[in-house]
Formats: C-alpha cells, structure tokens, sequence
C-alpha cells in the first residue's frame, strides 16, 4: 500500500512523462518541413504496481498503481510503402535521365525546320538538278559543290556534336558514382549506429531518418534496393554485388572499357551493369541511344556517297574525265567530304554521260535520288525524315515513362506522408492535452505535500 | 486518411507546378505560333511535317524546272517559225524564175543565198550563250561551213538531249537538233538533200535558169518546209505540257503548304482561349492554396 510519498512519485513520474511528451511534441513541429521525418509518438504506460502482482499482500488488499513512464518513442512509419517509394525513384531516375539524354540528341538532330539533315539534302538534290538542267554553267556547279560541302558539314557537325554528348555522359556517370560511394559510406556508418542503439534498448528514429534519407538518394541513383538484416542493420545489393553490408561499404570505381567508363564493384572488382536510377539512364543513354542515332546516321550517309558516287563514276566531267566519286569513297556520317577533285574544279562534276557540255542525264539521275528507295526501300530523305520521328518517339516515351513514374511515387509519398507527416493541428491539440496533464501532475504533488504537512503540524510536538 | 501538413504543401506544389507548366506550353504556341517545336511534341507530326516540307521542296523544284523548259522551248518555237517562212519566201523567189529574164533569175538567186544565210544564222541562235540546237554540245555553234565546200554548210553538235523534269514521271526534251531540223548529214532521212544543200542547188538552178532542177529544188523546199512546221507543232505541244504541269504545280504547292500549316500551326484562336482558361485555372489553384494555409488550429490556442 503506497504511502503519501508513494503519491509524490507518481505525480513525480506524471510530471517527467508529459515533460517528454511535450518534447517529442516540440521534435514533430520542429521538423514539420523536415524532409524524410517520420513523426514521432510516445507511448505511454504504467509502471509496475505495487505490491507485484500473485503475493500475497496483493491478495488481501490489491494493487496500487505507482505512476506513467514513457515505454517508447514510437516512428510511424509504414515499411511497404517506402519499398514501393525507391521501387518507382529508380524507375523515374531512369527515365528522367535518359529523357535528359536524348533531348539532348534530339536537339541535334533538330535544330529546327530548315536545318537539320533533310533540309540540307533538299538543297542538295536542287542544286544537282539545277546543273542537270545546264550543265554547263560554272555557277550552278559551284551552288551544288556548296550544297554538297553544306550536306557532308551538317552530318559531321551533328555526329561530332551526339559524340561530344557521349563524353559528357561519362563525366555525369563518374559523378554520380562519386555520390553513390559517399552516400554508401555515410549508409554504412548510420547502420552501424543504429545498431548499437538498437542492442541498448533504444529507439533511434532520427537516425533512421536520416538513413532512409539516404536509400531513397541510393535508389534515385541506382535503382538498388536495401534488404534489412538483423539488428537495425542491411545489405544494398547492386547488379547482385553488395554495396552496403552491415557497417561496412564496398565503394565502387571507375575504370575505362571499350564503350566508355566502366563502374566496378568494390567487393569483387567485377563490373557492374546498373540499369535502374539515373545512372542506370545514363548508361542506356551512352550504350544504346547514341550508338543506336550513330547508327542510323551512318547507315544513311554511307547509302548517300555510295549512290551518288554510283552514278557519279558513270559520267563524264566537263574536263572530259570519267571515273570519278563525288564524295569521298567510303565514308560515313563522321568523317564525309566532298572528294577533293570536286572541290578543286567544279568542272569534275560529272553530269553527263558522255563529255558534252549540256548534257545532263546523270546529274537529272543523281537529283532523283530524292524519290528513289535506296535504304530499307525508303529514299534517303524519307530515311531521314524517318530519324526524326524515331528520336522523337523515343524522347516522347522517356518523357511519359518519367511523368508516369512521377504521379506514382506522387501517390505513394502521399500516402506515406498521410502516415508519417506531421500535422500541425494534431501536434497542437496533443499539446494542449500534455500541458494540461503536467498542471494536473503538479496538482498531485501539491496535494499530497498538503497532506504531509497537515500530519506533520496536527501531530507534531509543540 | 490522415492528412499532414507536408501533404497539403506537396499538392499544392504540384497543382501550381501542372498550372504553370500548361500555361507555360500555351503561352509558348501562341508567341511562336507553332504547334510544336521539337519533334518529341508530336512526333508522328513532326514526321509529317518533315515529309510535307520535302514534298514541297520537290513541286517547287519542278514549278522552277517549268520556268526553265518555257525559256528555250519558246525561243525554238520562234525560230522554226522564221525557219519556216524563210523556206517560205525561198519558195516564192524559185516560183518566180523567168526563163526569159536572166537578170531578174540573178536578183532571185542572190535572195536564196541571202535565205540561206538566214537560216544559218537561226539556226546558231542562242539563249544566254546556250545554242539551241546543237544537242548537247551547247557550246559549239551548230551550223557551219563545210571546208570541203559540198554540202555547204555541216552539223557539228551532237544528238544530245536536254533532259528537264516537270514530275516524277514527266520527263520532257527541250532542245531540237539543228541536224534535224534541217537534216543536215541526212539525220532525218539520208536519201534527201538538207535544207542549206537544198537551197545552194535552187541557187545554182536559178542562176542557170535551169527550169527542171528548180522543179527538184521546190519538192524539197516543200518537204522542208513541212519539217519545220511538223517540229514547230511538236515544240508548241510541249509548250503545252509544261504550262499543264504548271497549272497542276501552281495548284498542288499552295495545297500542301495549307496541309503543312494545319499540321505545325497552332491555331491562334484555340490557343488562345485554352492560354485564357489555363490563366483562370492557375489563378484558381493560387487561390486554393492560399485559403488552405489560412486555415489553423494556430489562431485558436
């Protein structure tokens, strides 16, 4: 049976619960705009009663409570929807990235209308039918040598440009993997607090927090995904290497392959093929899109020399001489010129099929190449024309792929917020309800010291 | 559901955000008047657009290839026509012979050789240093003296063609030969003089008064003179393929350059009233979110 002083301490006990209550209270309104806060609840409960519970005093007179003490401090937090959050940020990073990528490309390969490659072949298949027409005039010989010499510039200029994005995307990935390996490390060392806080008893919300922080950068990054392990400590997997284990981070290094930098593992040295996370779209980006334009434009400038020279070796130059390339033989989209002959006497030109002056028929042959299928049974321009709708589309469906991703993760943050966000209201009315409960508390205490000083002054000896 | 205040400020984040990036779009298509300006926008239309501006190139192509066969073919038609009365007039002096006035037959006869040297003289005929008829030796004049004196004058141009395109399929020659005009070397039919021979005998004829070689002369007269008109028809009927196909041009470009607008333009109107209601819907959004902040339990305590 608990005494006056047995009353005190539980007021006592009362006073330092709602004190810790307020303080949790003042953390979750501290950090209301806090991002990736989870709030915080305490969980109250009574201590033990007296006397403890199946002796025999409890048997004759029953129990008596001895108060509140703070029994957590509970982080609400909801684990599925977090997966389910770095499930869609890996996606969008992706997506965001390679959208990023091929903008870029896109923007080469369409400055705008009358100055990508379909325009620049337009021009040339005018410039050839002009001088079909006259043949023998020096001035429209000298249009069609610029228009050729405009044609082999614009695709040199747009594959040296897709090149020099293809080198920026080396550097972007480079320091991307720079980051993965601080936030790694940083990973690693929160995991290893964790676990220590956890083996006393504790619970360390913020440095959970700030753990979680941290993976939801990892998987923007890389798309990795951690597997929890016992004791408040995980493993992030990458490409099925670890990266984080424990407390302890493997990071990754850079080397140099064939198509570019090459991420390898810092557990086994092997490389890491990441396809998920930003860096995941940066490689696609480098590996696939690029080498796939590349491609295509080569295809379509080793399609224009070897046709046009086709014909261009049957005729016949001003000069008399046959047997010549307009473009230089052999070459593709990076390194196309109009052959050096061509360049230094426009009479080279070869438009006839005999060496008459006026006679046209091969330039009339070469200018209808514009309607001619020649590549894949489309005609060069079509082809070209063909490459635009085709980064289009690409840019187009990483840029729906990311905004779909994005009212996902919207979504799902949502609902995770509805979980762990704080809200202001609600902080303030279990204020309130905390700061009532301490006046109270400190009325116990009063109360109780009335008493004893009733007993000490009415049975004191005077 | 629970609902936090974070929550409250992500939504109206991304409300604002969706609002001003549609105006954004909007405000973009009305001030560049484009429907679009990266092919990612649109793609099957930017694939179209790009087809329609190839297409267009390639009418305009053919409509100046119009304007380039009018020039020559036209001047040709001229000259065979001169060509034409100058056999004419050749004709009328060899009629005129008098066996009784010998001196009158020479006065006929100087006016054949001036005839004569009139259709040389058309025959080399140019446009911008271009020789007509000469097939493709379009430098070297066509028609000129033989060294050898018999047949007086020869051919040195080739049978070339010019060739000129006025569609994909309409493929049009716009120069004649001077050799068929006037079968010289027999290009036309070997058995027969040419013209210029043809005149040098009814020349000879006439200063000899020699009746029965103008009779000849005048049946070749006549079968030249039917030549050039046959190849002034041919020439007046390509005049009129290449004005056919100019007229289907003048009509087909201005057709696909509305096609191309109704592709890439952004109608002004729609634009418009879409950029007037996104501005509404935005300010709605501004002012949603503004009395959701009001709101607190803050002014209350």
């Amino acid at each position: 049976m608990p005494g006056l002083f047995g009353v005190i301490n539980i007021g006592l006990s009362a006073l330092f619960a709602h004190r810790d209550a307020l303080s949790v209270r003042a953390q979750n309104i501290a950090n209301a705009d806090t991002p990736g806060y989870h709030r915080q609840e305490v969980i109250l409960g009574p201590t033990p009663p007296v006397p403890p519970a199946g002796t025999a005093e409890e048997i004759i007179g029953g129990q008596f409570g001895t108060g509140v003490n703070v029994v957590d401090v509970y982080r609400a937090q909801e684990s599925f929807l977090s997966i389910q959050a770095r499930t869609c940020q890996g996606s969008l990073g992706r997506f965001r990235s390679s959208a990023e990528v091929l903008r870029q490309v896109e923007s080469v390969l369409s400055p705008g209308p009358g100055e990508d490659i379909s325009a620049a072949l337009d021009k040339f298949w005018d410039a050839w039918e002009s001088v079909a027409n006259k043949p023998e005039n020096l001035g429209l010989r000298y249009v069609l040598r610029d228009a050729g010499v405009a044609l082999a510039e614009t695709f040199r200029d747009e594959v040296a440009r897709i090149n020099s994005i293809r080198l920026t995307l080396d550097d972007g990935i480079g320091a991307r993997v720079t980051d993965v390996n601080t936030i790694a490390a940083q990973v690693a060392e929160y995991s290893r607090q964790i676990s220590v806080a956890q083996a006393e008893g504790r619970s360390p919300n913020d440095l959970l927090d700030s753990r979680d922080v941290l993976l939801d950068k990892l998987a923007t990054l890389t798309g990795s995904m951690p597997v929890s392990s016992e004791g408040g400590l995980l493993i992030v997997y990458l490409d099925g290497r670890p990266l984080v284990q424990g407390a302890t981070a493997y990071p990754l290094s850079i080397g140099t392959g064939a198509g570019g930098v090459e991420i390898r593992s810092g557990y086994d040295g092997a490389t890491v093929n990441v396809q998920k996370g930003e860096i995941g779209g940066l490689v696609y980006g480098r590996d696939v899109a690029i080498p796939k334009y590349l491609g295509e434009m080569n295809a379509l400038a080793s399609s224009l020399v070897a046709e046009v020279n086709t014909l261009h070796q049957s005729g016949f130059g001003l000069d008399g001489a046959t047997a010549r390339d307009f473009f230089s033989a052999g070459s593709t989209a990076g390194d196309i010129a109009v052959d050096p002959a061509v360049l230094a006497d426009v009479r080279a030109i070869a438009a006839g099929e005999t060496d008459a002056p006026g006679d046209g028929v091969i330039g009339l042959q070469i200018a209808n190449l514009r309607t001619t299928p020649v590549i894949n049974n489309r005609s060069l321009d079509e082809y070209a024309q063909a490459l635009l709708g085709m980064v289009g589309t690409d840019v187009q469906t990483s840029e729906d792929g990311a905004k779909t991703q994005q009212s996902a993760l919207d979504q799902i943050q949502q609902l995770e917020q509805s979980v762990s966000g704080v809200s202001i209201d609600e902080e303030l009315t279990y204020l309130t309800l905390s700061q009532r409960a301490y006046e109270a508390a400190a009325r116990v205490v009063s109360a109780a010291d009335e008493m004893i000083k009733t007993i000490i002054e009415q049975f004191g000896v005077s | 559901m629970r609902i936090s205040d974070s929550m409250i400020a992500a939504s109206i984040v991304a409300q604002i955000g969706r609002a001003s990036t549609r105006l954004f779009q909007l405000q973009h298509q009305v001030a560049s008047g484009l429907a679009f300006t990266r092919p990612s926008e649109n793609p099957s239309g930017a694939l179209r657009a790009a087809a329609l501006r190839a297409n267009i190139s390639e009418l305009t192509r053919y409509q100046a290839n119009c304007d380039q066969a009018a020039t020559p073919l036209r001047l040709i038609e001229v000259v065979l026509g001169d060509i034409g009365n100058a056999l004419s007039q050749a004709r009328e002096a060899a009629l005129a012979m008098s066996p009784f006035d010998s001196a009158g037959n020479q006065a006929l006869a100087g006016q054949v050789n001036q005839i004569a040297r009139r259709i040389v003289g058309d025959a080399n005929a140019d446009s911008e240093g271009r020789y007509l008829f000469s097939g493709n030796e379009v430098l070297t004049p066509p028609v000129v003296e033989n060294p050898l004196g018999i047949p007086p004058y020869i051919y040195q141009g080739d049978d070339g063609q010019s060739i000129v395109q006025l569609s994909r399929t309409i493929k049009l020659v716009t120069n004649v030969s001077a050799a068929d005009v006037l079968n010289l070397g027999g290009a036309t039919d070997p058995a027969r003089d040419d013209a210029l021979e043809t005149l040098r005998k009814v020349e000879a004829a006439l200063r000899a008064g020699d009746a029965e070689q103008i009779q000849d002369g005048l049946q070749d007269i006549q079968w030249h003179m039917d030549r050039a008109l046959a190849l002034r028809a041919e020439t007046g009927t390509r005049m009129q393929q290449v004005e056919l196909a100019k007229g289907r041009l003048n009509d087909g470009v201005p057709a696909l350059r509305s096609l191309l607008s109704g592709v890439q333009d952004v109608d002004l109107a729609q634009a418009m009233i879409g950029l007037r209601s996104q501005e509404i819907s935005y300010q709605a959004a501004a002012a949603a979110a503004t009395s959701l902040h009001r709101a607190s339990l803050l002014d209350y305590f």
